[in-house]
C-alpha cells in the first residue's frame, strides 16, 4: 500500500531499556508498522500506556503518548476518545494491567464498546517487577511470589473478552511480527472496542514461557475459519496449552460503538465546545437553565 | 394539633416535616420550600435522611424568612407528622408553643405527653380525607395543606406545587390531590380560623427566586465554565452533580459518563482533559480516596483535573448520608509524593457556583489538580437565591498556557511540553496537530516528557512543578471576614459551617454581643500573610468545625503558626444549629478539642 | 562432523557445564535460525548438518517473517540464559543479569555459529548468512 508516512516517523529518540531480545521491541514495530499501512500519522494518534515494561512504549515512539498508572490507561483512553473521537486511539499494557489490576476496566471496556484498539503484551509475568506470577500464568508456575509453583488457575482472556461482550477479539504472537502487524492493524480497523492479546516472552524472567514454548504451541486460524461465529469462537476461546490459536477468534461489526451513541457527542465533541466557549463565550445559553429552579 | 399563646411572628418560623423514607418526606419538604420561596420569602431547608431507600425516620425542615437565610434553626415551630413515630422523635426540639399537625386516626398518639411539653393538642381527620379520595399516600399532601391553613399561607402556592408535582405522572392523580388539599385546607381553617401566633404571608411584588443546593450550583457554574465532560460513579452526597449535568440537554453537548468505579472515573476525567476539554469528576471521601493515585498522575502529568469532594461522616462507610469536614488535611496530603495542587471551600451557595467555574480556571492555569471541597450539608441543603446571584454573564473562560489547536500551528520553534520557565508554568498543547505531538509520562521526565531519573533533571522538574504554587497565591482568595472588624468574638471556619456561624454572629450580635466570621475559601495554597494579617486582628478566634480534630485549626497553625484560642466541633453528623454554636462558645466551649 | 564433536567444540567454546545445556543451547539457536532460514533452502545442509541438529532447522517455514529482527533472535536465545529466580535485591535498579544477558547470549550465537560454520562449505555458509537479521549476520562473520 502507498500511504504518505513511512515507519521512521514514528522513531523516537528516547533511551530504550527493554532487555535486549524481549518481545516488546516487535510489538513497537508491528505498531509502528500498522499505523504506517492505515495512514495514521504520529499526530493523530494516541497512546495511552500502564505500568510496566511495555507500557514504556509511548516513550519509545513519536506519537502522541499519555503513561498512565498500573491498570488505568483503558479509562484515561476512554475519557480521551469521548473528549475528542477524532484521536486513533490505542492502549497498550500488560498482562497485570489489563486483566489483573486494571480487570474492572476490561470487562467494562468489553461490553461499552468505545472505539480503542486495545494492545495487551501478555507475557505472562511480571517483568518490570522482576518475575512474579501473573493472572496469566498456568498453574504450577514457579516464580518468586509463588515458589510452590502458582496454585491459582490462569485466566483465560480470550474467554473473558467474549463473555464480556467485547466485539473483536484477537491473538497473535510477537514471535511472528508480520502477523502481529497484520492483526494489529484489522484490530485498528475495527469500529469499536478490539482486544489484541500479543503472547510476548519475557526473556528475561519467564524461562517457562519462551519463544520456543510458543513456536511449539501456536497454530494460525485456518483460512475458512468464520471469526462472527459466536460458537467456534468460544470454543477456540477456552484451546490453550497444547494447541494455542492465533489470528481473530471473534469479531462482531453490528455493534454501535459507545462514542455513535452518545446524544450530546452529536452537539460536537468536549473538545469541540470546550474550544468554542474559550474563543467565545456564550452566556446566554444558559438562562434557560435557571427556570427549573423556580 | 394545638394552640398557645406564645410569641407572635410574620414570616420567621421553622417547620419540620418528619415521616418513614418512602412516605414523599423530601418530595413534601422540597414542595413546601418551592412553594414559600414563589411567595416571595427566603428559604432554607434542610434534609435528614437515612442511607436506605425504604424504612428508617427521615425529616425535612424548612425555615422561612424576610432575609437571606444560612441555615436551619431549632427548635421548630411547627411538626408536621406522618407517622405516629416522628412525633415522640421531635418532641425534644419543639418551640414552647409549637403545633403538631398529625391525622386523628393515629389512637396510640400520648396526648397528655404532648401536652406536658407546652403543646395542645387537637385532631384533624386529615387521613380520613386522604382515604375518601383514594389513598392514603395522599396523606403528605393533606398534612401540607393543613399547615397552609393553619400558617394562614394561601392555599394557591401549595396547590400549584402540588399539580406540578403529580402532573407529571397524570392530570388525573394531580386533580385528586388538588382535590385533598381542598378539602384538609378548609378543615383546617374551620377548626382553628386564625388562631396561630406564627404566620406566613407572601411579599407581593417580591423578586423571582431560585431554589438551588451546593451541587446544583457547582455542577451550573461548571457548565457555565465551559466544561462539557464529567465521569462519576455514584455516591452520596456528590451523586446530583453528574446527575444534573446528565438532565441538562443534548445540545449543550455536555457528555456524562457514569464510569464503572471512581477510579475510572478520574482517569476518564484526566483523558479527556488531556485531549484539552475541561472535564472533572466528583465524589465524597470513599471515592475519592480511591482517586489518590490518579491525582498524583495529574500532578506529575500536569494534565488540568477538577475533583468535587462533597465530604460526609467518615471513618469508610461512615455515616453515609451525613454532613462532616473531616476530609480536610486528607485532600492536602492525598497521593504520595509532592505536587501543587489547590483546594478551594464554598462556603455559600452562590460559592458553589463560582467555585463551579473558576475551578476550571485555576487547573488550567497552574496544570494541576483542583479539589472543589464541599460537604453534605452545602450540597444537599436547598436555600432561595436571588436570580442574579447565579450569573452566568459573570462567567470568565480563562484557561492560561493552553494552546489551542492554532496556536500550535504558529509555533516558533520546537514543541517541548515541559519546557522550563521562571512561572513553573510550560504552555500545554493540545494533541492533534503535527507540530506538537506530545507525551505526557507519569515516570519523572525531562522537557521533552522522555523518562528521566537524572539528578540534575529530576531537581529543575521539581522546582518548576512546585514553582506553580508559588505562582497561583497571587489569585488565591485571602479569607472573608463578615460582620464589625473590631469583634469581640471571631468564628473561624469554612465549608457549609459558614452558614450556621453567619447566623450564629448575627443572633450574637442582635443580643448585644459582638462577633463576627472568618471563612476559609481557598484552604491551599493557604494564603499565609492574609491569613496572619486576618488573625492578628481578631481577639478571641474559636474555630468552628464538623469534625472531631478541629482540621482547619491544625493547618491554619501549620502552616502560619498562629493558634486558635478554641476549636469547637461536632462530629455527630447533623449541622451546627446557630443555638449550637451560641452555647458553644458562650460556655467555655465544651466539647473543644485545643488545637 | 558428528553430532557428538559438535556438541563437544560448542561446549569448549562455550564453557558449558554440562553436555545438555550444550544440547538445550545449539539446540535454540538452530531453531532461531530456522525462523529466518525460508524451507525450500534447508535440505541443502542435509550433507554437512548432523541429522541430530537438523531436526531443528526443519522448524522453517516456508516464508519466514520478514520482519523477524535480531532482537527476536536474541530472544530465542536468551532462553538459554540460565537464571534461578531470586528475591529483588536491587530495588527495581540496574539488574545485573540484564545488564550481562544480552552478551552472553551473543556468546552463546557465536560459540554455535563458529562450529556450524565449520561444518559447512562457503556457498551454504553465505546462504545462511544472507537470511539472518542484520547485527546477527554481523556476529555470524566474526564468528
Amino acid at each position: 500500500m502507498v500511504t504518505r508516512l513511512d515507519a521512521k516517523m514514528f522513531d523516537s529518540e528516547a533511551e530504550n531499556t527493554w532487555c535486549p531480545g524481549c518481545g516488546d521491541f516487535a510489538i513497537l514495530r508491528s505498531l509502528k508498522m500498522a499505523l504506517t499501512d492505515l495512514d495514521i500519522a504520529p499526530h493523530e494518534a494516541l497512546v495511552v500506556s500502564g505500568i510496566g515494561c511495555g507500557s514504556k512504549l509511548p516513550d519509545y515512539m513519536h506519537v502522541n503518548g499519555y503513561m498512565t498508572m498500573h491498570g488505568r490507561p483503558l479509562p484515561v483512553a476512554t475519557g480521551a476518545k469521548l473528549a475528542n473521537p477524532d484521536l486513533q486511539v490505542i492502549v497498550v499494557d500488560g498482562d497485570g494491567d489489563a486483566y489483573g489490576i486494571g480487570g474492572n476496566h476490561f470487562l467494562h471496556s468489553c461490553r461499552r464498546n468505545p472505539n480503542i484498539t486495545h494492545i495487551v503484551e501478555d507475557n505472562q509475568i511480571y517483568g518490570l517487577t522482576k518475575g512474579q506470577y501473573s493472572p496469566t500464568s498456568d498453574l504450577g508456575f514457579v516464580t518468586t511470589t509463588s515458589p510452590d509453583g502458582a496454585i491459582e488457575r490462569s485466566l483465560l482472556p480470550v474467554a473473558v473478552a467474549i463473555a464480556a461482550g467485547a466485539t473483536f477479539i484477537a491473538r497473535t504472537f510477537a514471535g511472528d511480527p508480520r502477523h502481529m502487524a497484520a492483526v494489529i492493524a484489522e484490530a485498528i480497523k475495527h469500529q469499536g472496542y478490539s482486544l489484541v492479546d500479543v503472547l510476548q516472552p519475557c526473556v528475561t524472567f519467564n524461562r517457562v514461557n519462551t519463544y520456543d514454548w510458543y513456536r511449539q504451541r501456536v497454530y494460525k486460524l485456518e483460512d475458512d475459519y468464520d471469526p462472527t461465529d459466536l460458537d467456534a469462537a468460544r470454543a477456540r476461546a477456552y484451546e490453550w496449552a497444547d494447541r494455542i490459536p492465533l489470528g481473530v477468534i471473534y469479531r462482531n461489526d453490528e455493534v454501535q460503538t459507545y462514542e455513535e451513541q452518545v446524544l450530546p457527542l452529536k452537539a460536537g465533541s468536549p473538545l469541540a465546545s470546550t474550544l468554542k466557549l474559550q474563543a467565545e463565550p456564550a452566556p446566554g445559553q444558559y438562562e434557560p437553565l435557571k427556570e427549573q429552579f423556580l | 394539633m394545638i394552640v398557645e399563646m406564645a410569641p407572635q411572628s410574620t414570616n420567621d418560623l421553622s417547620i419540620m416535616i418528619g415521616g418513614d423514607a418512602g412516605q414523599g418526606v423530601e418530595s413534601s419538604g422540597a414542595g413546601f420550600a418551592l412553594a414559600l420561596a414563589r411567595a416571595g420569602l427566603h428559604v432554607f431547608a434542610l434534609q435528614d435522611y437515612r442511607s436506605r431507600i425504604r424504612g428508617g425516620h427521615n425529616f425535612y425542615q424548612v425555615r422561612v424568612g424576610e432575609r437571606p437565610l444560612y441555615s436551619h434553626r431549632d427548635p421548630v415551630e411547627l411538626l408536621l407528622a406522618l407517622t405516629p413515630q416522628s412525633i415522640p422523635l421531635h418532641l425534644h426540639n419543639m418551640q414552647e408553643g409549637a403545633a403538631v399537625i398529625f391525622p386523628q386516626k393515629w389512637e396510640d398518639v400520648d396526648v397528655s405527653h404532648l401536652t406536658k411539653h407546652g403543646l395542645k393538642v387537637d385532631r384533624l381527620p386529615l387521613m380520613e380525607i386522604a382515604e375518601r379520595h383514594g389513598s392514603r399516600l395522599m396523606l403528605n399532601t393533606a398534612v401540607l395543606a393543613a399547615a397552609s391553613a393553619l400558617t394562614g399561607f394561601p392555599l394557591k402556592y401549595m396547590e400549584q406545587v402540588i399539580r406540578e408535582n403529580f402532573g407529571r405522572k397524570s392530570e388525573e392523580l394531580a386533580d385528586t390531590n388538588a382535590a385533598v388539599a381542598q378539602e384538609a385546607y378548609d378543615v383546617t381553617l374551620d377548626h382553628f380560623g386564625d388562631s396561630f401566633p406564627h404566620r406566613i404571608k407572601p411579599i407581593e411584588g417580591a423578586p423571582k427566586r431560585m431554589l438551588m443546593h451546593g451541587n446544583e450550583a457547582i455542577a451550573f457554574g461548571a457548565l457555565a465554565g465551559g466544561c462539557r465532560f464529567i465521569s462519576a460513579y455514584p455516591m452520596t452526597p456528590a451523586t446530583s452533580i453528574i446527575e444534573w449535568l446528565s438532565a441538562v440537554p443534548d445540545d449543550y453537548g455536555m457528555v456524562t459518563k457514569h464510569a464503572e468505579d471512581e477510579i475510572a472515573a478520574v482517569c476518564m476525567a484526566l483523558g479527556a482533559s488531556y485531549t484539552g476539554a475541561r472535564a472533572m469528576t466528583a465524589t465524597s471521601g470513599g471515592g475519592f480516596s480511591l482517586m489518590v493515585e490518579a491525582m498524583g498522575l495529574s500532578g506529575m502529568t500536569e494534565v488540568p483535573l477538577v475533583i468535587v469532594e462533597a465530604q460526609r461522616g467518615g471513618p469508610s462507610t461512615g455515616l453515609p448520608t451525613r454532613t462532616e469536614q473531616s476530609d480536610l488535611l486528607f485532600m492536602v496530603h492525598a497521593s504520595q509524593g509532592e505536587f501543587p495542587r489547590i483546594i478551594t471551600a464554598p462556603g455559600t451557595i452562590e460559592q458553589c457556583f463560582e467555585a463551579g467555574w473558576r475551578a476550571f480556571n485555576l487547573a488550567d492555569k497552574y496544570q494541576c489538580p483542583v479539589v472543589v471541597a464541599t460537604d453534605q450539608a452545602l450540597a444537599a441543603n436547598l436555600r432561595s437565591l436571588d436570580m442574579d446571584t447565579v450569573d452566568p454573564e459573570a462567567v470568565e473562560i480563562d484557561r492560561g498556557a493552553t494552546l489551542t489547536p492554532d496556536d500550535v500551528d504558529t509555533l516558533s520553534e520546537e514543541y517541548r511540553r515541559f519546557r522550563f520557565s521562571d512561572d513553573g508554568i510550560s504552555p500545554r498543547a493540545m494533541p492533534g496537530r503535527e507540530t506538537a505531538v506530545l507525551t505526557v509520562p507519569s515516570d519523572e521526565h525531562d522537557e521533552h516528557g522522555h523518562i528521566n531519573e537524572e539528578p540534575e533533571v529530576r531537581i529543575r522538574m521539581m522546582q518548576k512543578r512546585m514553582q506553580k504554587l508559588k505562582t497561583a497565591e497571587a489569585e488565591i482568595k485571602p479569607p472573608l471576614l463578615y460582620g464589625p472588624e473590631d469583634a469581640d468574638l471571631t468564628l473561624v471556619t469554612w465549608g457549609s459551617t459558614t452558614g450556621n456561624c453567619l447566623d450564629a454572629a448575627d443572633e450574637i450580635n442582635a443580643a448585644g454581643g459582638s462577633a463576627n466570621v472568618l471563612q476559609f475559601i481557598d484552604i491551599w495554597p493557604m494564603p499565609v500573610d492574609p491569613v496572619r494579617h486576618a488573625l492578628d486582628r481578631c481577639r478571641r478566634k474559636v474555630a468552628v468545625e464538623q469534625n472531631y480534630t478541629g482540621q482547619l485549626a491544625l493547618l491554619i497553625r501549620m502552616t502560619t503558626g498562629v493558634a486558635m484560642d478554641d476549636v469547637l466541633t461536632k462530629y455527630d453528623g447533623r449541622p451546627f444549629s446557630p443555638r449550637e454554636i451560641i452555647e458553644g462558645v458562650g460556655m467555655e466551649v465544651a466539647s473543644g478539642n485545643k488545637a | 562432523m558428528d553430532y557428538d564433536s559438535f556438541l563437544a567444540d560448542v561446549q569448549q567454546c562455550g564453557r558449558f557445564g554440562s553436555r545438555e545445556e550444550t544440547a538445550f543451547v545449539t539446540a535454540t539457536v538452530l531453531r532461531a535460525v530456522a525462523e529466518v532460514l525460508p524451507m525450500a533452502h534447508v535440505e541443502s545442509f542435509a550433507a554437512n548438518v548432523p541429522h541430530e541438529l537438523m531436526v531443528y532447522l526443519r522448524g522453517a517455514h516456508q516464508k519466514p517473517d520478514p520482519y523477524f529482527d535480531s532482537n527476536l533472535f536474541l530472544g530465542w536465545v536468551l532462553a538459554t540464559v540460565d537464571v534461578t529466580g531470586g528475591r529483588d535485591k536491587t530495588e527495581g535498579g540496574l539488574d545485573l543479569f540484564v545488564a550481562y544477558s544480552a552478551d552472553e547470549a551473543i556468546d552463546r550465537c557465536r560459540c554455535v555459529f563458529g562450529v556450524l560454520k565449520s561444518a559447512l562449505d562457503d556457498d551454504q555458509s553465505e546462504l545462511i548468512s544472507i537470511h539472518l537479521p542484520d547485527t546477527i549476520q554481523q556476529i555470524y562473520a566474526e564468528s
